[in-house]
């Protein structure tokens, strides 16, 4: 409680670089005695710590956490208990899994035969290239990996893939009151905007399916009189592991005649029931909780992505908590005791 | 008709007055500008004052003052600005002058100056009794409201006929102007992670639906001869990480309309949004629109003068605003024509010197005339 309640007071967004700085100085404070590997790029550290002086070929495991959080109103940097719910930007996502994860970490891996790492990085929120993508292109790798992402003690077995991109329309400029001389950029849009609502609908509730989110929208025009000439919208889709292949083809014939530019495609992910960790992480689940433990699918993707680029396996497990991203977010105080329990478990069960 | 003197000296004037570059916000230049009117005028014996209302100057001058007037020219002497700085330098090329403002609305205001001090010679040689006036403003660009509306708003005057020719074509009365009904309109929803947009509730998509609906009510117009209301969106504007719901969009409305039916759908259409939506909206302008009455006896008159120079005019309805809406509620007459020139706010501004000299004539004529029965009214 008193890590996570340290790690949520520091405004650690990406537009304060000097706080990605200052929340892995704090973590690896924590950690002595441990090999501490240091990466950077593009002043977004990150640190991959473990037991041994040099660094194992492959991990058993690694715990994976980001620290840096999406931006939040100034008392949410003010870590705040109440009714058993600690609240606070990162509380759920993920500041308190990843002092979980640390400190379970501490206790086990030290005293382990086996090859346990942890890796801290600073960039998750936004796409995480400068910190698990270049730790894994520096030749970390593992069989399996766990991004302590808030699951309410799900197991994360399936997270859908990422498309960011946007989409452009050009018209044609003329006074307001003489719209026929023009084209509206905005309503050429709307058009767009109206194929989304019919192929993707706004879903009611949770679903396995494929979503649209309409992020952003915009135009540089800010004249009312004026028939706007460029509107550019920004989407987010998650699509499902079973729509990899169609889903652009689909996008592309859905937005005909407006310029397309993918920022990302992310692919889904995916880790078999035969993995012998998960089979370990789920009894460690059972064992503790005695609870059955719960298979999820994820529709949001986490770090655990970039391990299927090499074709290593994860899963995104986390505790109780809501509101990530929100104006009130929090994390059950009890659940993250028993997260932390389970966690080592997890790791005392390796032997 | 015109001397050839006075025909080079209406081309001087418009020509001086281009080379001011009075763009919006140019509020210092426009002040040279009305101070190189007044002098003009004080060569002439003319007295005007200069006034200031938020950094916008205005320049009034009447025959006699505190009387009514017969006839008030009003113009504005700003321009929207131009991205090329040769703008400013006016130059004739094959029978036009060229240059920032030259049909918008410079070259208009140099034949007004010019009109009215051959007027103010025959009033003191006592051939006339009529009081006439001039109003030059410097902010109709931008909505005219520290100018022509300052002096109608404060009743600086009384006029029984305005000239302003800020819209119309050389052969073409303008009878009818739409009004215009700006409003911004802001959506809220809730926040949610990009990946559960369940959770969430798009403000992006509430927004676009409200538009959709109101664009129903108003369909786009696909041509010129079409004068029905109009809505255009100026603006959306919604969002901000990219994997978030948005829980806030706006967007900019520009509505112009024909008459008091129109502004009664306007409202309703925005009040059904707001009920159906949870939309809030936001009044930015309001300008009424303009209606002359094409049996007026002084358009009846303006008429039968441009028949005595070779002209029938036709009556127009224009979809754009001018700063005649705030004359809207004095129910005066306004003769709105002007000269043949090129659409206004390109960066190729010109205006015809004989379609100039013409319009110069016939306003001449038009203000000198005191015949009772227009007096009557």
């Amino acid at each position: 409680m008193d890590l996570t309640k340290k790690l949520i007071s520091i405004e650690s967004t990406d537009a304060h670089k000097d706080k990605l700085r200052e929340v892995i100085d704090v973590c690896v404070k924590e950690l002595e005695g441990y090999t501490i590997e240091k990466f950077n790029q593009n002043d977004r550290p990150s640190v991959l710590v473990y037991a041994g002086k040099t660094r194992p070929k492959q991990f058993d495991v690694i715990f994976n956490a980001h620290l840096d959080v999406v931006s939040a109103q100034e008392h949410q940097f003010h870590p705040q208990e109440k009714d058993g719910k600690l609240y606070g930007r990162g509380a759920s996502d993920m500041k308190g899994g990843a002092a979980a994860q640390l400190l379970s970490f501490k206790e086990v891996a030290k005293n382990s035969t086996r090859a346990i790492g942890l890796q801290l990085v600073t960039d998750e929120e936004i796409g995480g290239y400068d910190g698990t993508f270049l730790q894994i292109n520096a030749g970390v790798r593992t069989p399996f990996v766990v991004a302590g992402e808030p699951t309410d003690f799900g197991v994360g077995q399936k997270a859908k893939g990422v498309i960011w991109m946007n989409v452009k329309a050009k018209g044609l400029v003329a006074h307001g009151a003489y719209q026929w001389r023009g084209e509206s950029a905005i309503l050429k849009m709307k058009k767009a905007i109206d194929a989304i609502e019919k192929e993707f609908p706004v879903l009611e509730k949770e679903e396995w399916r494929t979503t649209i989110n309409i992020a952003k929208v915009e135009t540089s025009n800010t004249t009312y009189n004026k028939v706007p000439d460029d509107c550019t919208m920004k989407l987010d889709i998650r699509y499902i592991p079973e729509d990899w292949k169609t889903v652009k083809p689909k996008i592309e014939k859905m937005f005909e005649g407006l310029e397309l530019e993918f920022l990302e495609f992310e692919p889904p992910q995916v880790t078999s029931e035969t993995n012998p960790y998960f089979k370990q992480l789920l009894t460690s689940i059972e064992t503790v909780s005695a609870q059955k433990a719960n298979i999820v699918l994820k529709h949001g993707a986490s770090d655990v992505r970039h391990f299927s680029r090499v074709e290593g396996e994860g899963v995104e497990f986390g505790p109780i908590g809501a509101g990530l991203h929100s104006d009130d977010e929090w994390v059950d105080i009890k659940s993250l005791s028993t997260y932390y329990r389970i966690l080592k478990k997890f790791l005392e069960n390796l032997k | 008709m015109v001397t050839a003197k006075e025909k080079k000296e209406i081309i001087s004037v418009v020509m001086d007055l281009i080379r001011f570059d009075t763009s919006t916000g140019n509020d210092k230049t426009s002040k040279e500008c009305l101070s190189y009117v007044k002098g003009k005028l004080l060569r002439n014996k003319i007295t005007s004052r200069i006034t200031v209302v938020k950094n916008h100057y205005s320049l009034l001058s009447t025959f006699k003052p505190n009387t009514p007037i017969d006839y008030l020219f009003v113009g504005h002497i700003d321009v929207v600005p131009s991205s090329n700085p040769q703008a400013y330098q006016p130059f004739i090329n094959k029978g036009k002058i060229y240059g920032r403002g030259a049909i918008d609305m410079k070259s208009e205001v140099g034949a007004m100056i010019l009109s009215y001090i051959q007027a103010y010679k025959k009033y003191k040689k006592s051939e006339s009794k009529l009081n006439i006036g001039i109003l030059l403003t410097s902010d109709e660009e931008i909505g005219g409201y520290d100018g022509l509306k300052h002096y109608v708003d404060q009743n600086f005057f009384t006029a029984k006929c305005v000239i302003l020719p800020d819209s119309g074509h050389a052969d073409s009365l303008t009878i009818a102007e739409k009004g215009v009904f700006q409003v911004r309109l802001d959506s809220t929803g809730f926040a949610a992670h990009g990946s559960r947009p369940w959770q969430g509730e798009n403000a992006i998509e509430k927004l676009m639906f409200a538009l959709g609906d109101l664009k129903k009510n108003f369909p786009l117009p696909k041509k010129n001869k079409e004068w029905v209301a109009s809505m255009n969106i100026g603006k959306i504007e919604g969002g901000n990480a990219t994997n978030s719901v948005p829980s806030r969009a706006c967007s900019h409305l520009d509505f112009r309309y024909r008459n008091d039916d129109d502004y009664s759908k306007i409202i309703k259409a925005l009040d059904e949004v707001k009920k159906k939506y949870d939309i809030t909206y936001t009044i930015v302008l309001s300008g009424k629109p303009v209606s002359v009455n094409p049996k007026d006896e002084y358009i009846k008159h303006i008429c039968k003068i441009g028949k005595e120079y070779g002209i029938n005019f036709k009556f127009e309805y224009a979809h754009g605003a001018s700063d005649a809406r705030h004359l809207s509620n004095l129910n005066i007459p306004i003769i709105m024509f002007r000269p043949n020139g090129s659409e206004a706010h390109d960066d190729n501004e010109w205006v015809d010197i004989e379609s100039l000299i013409q319009f110069y004539c016939i306003i001449s004529s038009f203000i000198s005339n005191n015949s009772r029965h227009i007096h009557k009214i």
